[in-house]
């Protein structure tokens, strides 16, 4: 089964992950795992002042700081995998890159970092599930 | 991997099974899937009116047209499965069988019959997702 995994380093990530690796069938070796990780797009104002190869770092830099940890953790667990960061809206790239992918299955987490504990459900994970006609699991 | 599924008997219901037969990493050799239907409470009045004989009676046939074509196509499958139904709230009886069957996932519609389909997510699963902490799959 082609499964994307919408990883924003959160701490939902984190039980995504682990609910992935307790459940190997689910990804196990002939099955790939497509990590994405998205980096929100800084302002436009604030890249004309950086310059683009600075923010172009920057979002690199970030997109990094997510995946690495995540890498580590899926080696060690022996998944194959394939991990992406990209600068962009959350919703629409992780709806890009199922249907890109071909994925069977979306796992996100029910929230990200998101500020409104109060919210049942955030923003990306409700939009992601209203808009694509992919199964998604929600982990939280 | 122990699942719960709950069916409504909508179109959604019809989908998600095709999606857990489907994907025999998700329900394979040793897995087992609950499947759990939720009748609504009759108002009381009307309970009066019938009596609650006659009430049970139907709540129990409309109960076994849901389940009667699940447990078919189930059994085609090979799936290792358990039916049962209650009456009650759906998100509520999702959480509570969830729990004390504890299963690792819940597998169930992003909308079921509800009027308000086309947007965002039903009531039910909005609710099961903001009050269990179970991966909750929902199917589209």
């Amino acid at each position: 089964m082609r499964v994307l995994l919408a990883a924003d380093g959160s701490k939902y990530t984190k039980k995504a992950l682990a609910f992935l690796v307790n459940h190997e069938s689910l990804v196990n070796n002939k099955d790939e795992l497509f990590v994405l990780n998205v980096q929100i797009q800084v302002p436009g104002r604030v890249r004309t002042m950086l310059g683009s190869a600075e923010v172009a770092a920057y979002h690199r830099e970030e997109g990094d700081k997510v995946l690495n940890p995540i890498k580590k953790f899926l080696d060690k667990h022996a998944l194959k995998y394939r991990c992406v960061s990209v600068v962009g809206h959350p919703v629409d790239e992780i709806l890009n890159a199922a249907a890109k992918e071909k994925s069977h299955l979306i796992v996100m987490g029910t929230r990200g970092h998101g500020l409104i504990g109060r919210a049942l459900i955030g923003s990306v994970a409700q939009r992601v599930v209203s808009d694509c006609d992919i199964p998604v699991l929600l982990v939280k | 991997m122990k699942v719960l599924f709950a069916a409504d008997g909508s179109t959604f219901t019809k989908k998600a099974l095709t999606f857990l037969v489907g994907n025999k990493n998700l329900l394979g050799k040793g897995d087992e899937l609950v499947v759990v239907h939720v009748q609504d409470a009759v108002s009381a009045n009307i309970e009066r009116k019938l009596g609650s004989a006659e009430v049970a009676a139907y709540q129990a046939k409309q109960a076994d047209a849901i389940l009667k074509p699940i447990k078919r196509f189930l059994d085609k499958h090979t799936i290792n499965y358990r039916c049962l139904w209650v009456v009650g709230t759906a998100a509520g009886q999702i959480i509570d069988i969830s729990k004390r069957e504890r299963v690792q996932m819940v597998v169930m519609g992003a909308h079921g019959h509800g009027l308000l389909s086309r947007m965002f997510m039903g009531s039910v699963a909005q609710r099961v997702l903001a009050e269990s902490d179970i991966p909750t799959l929902l199917i589209k």
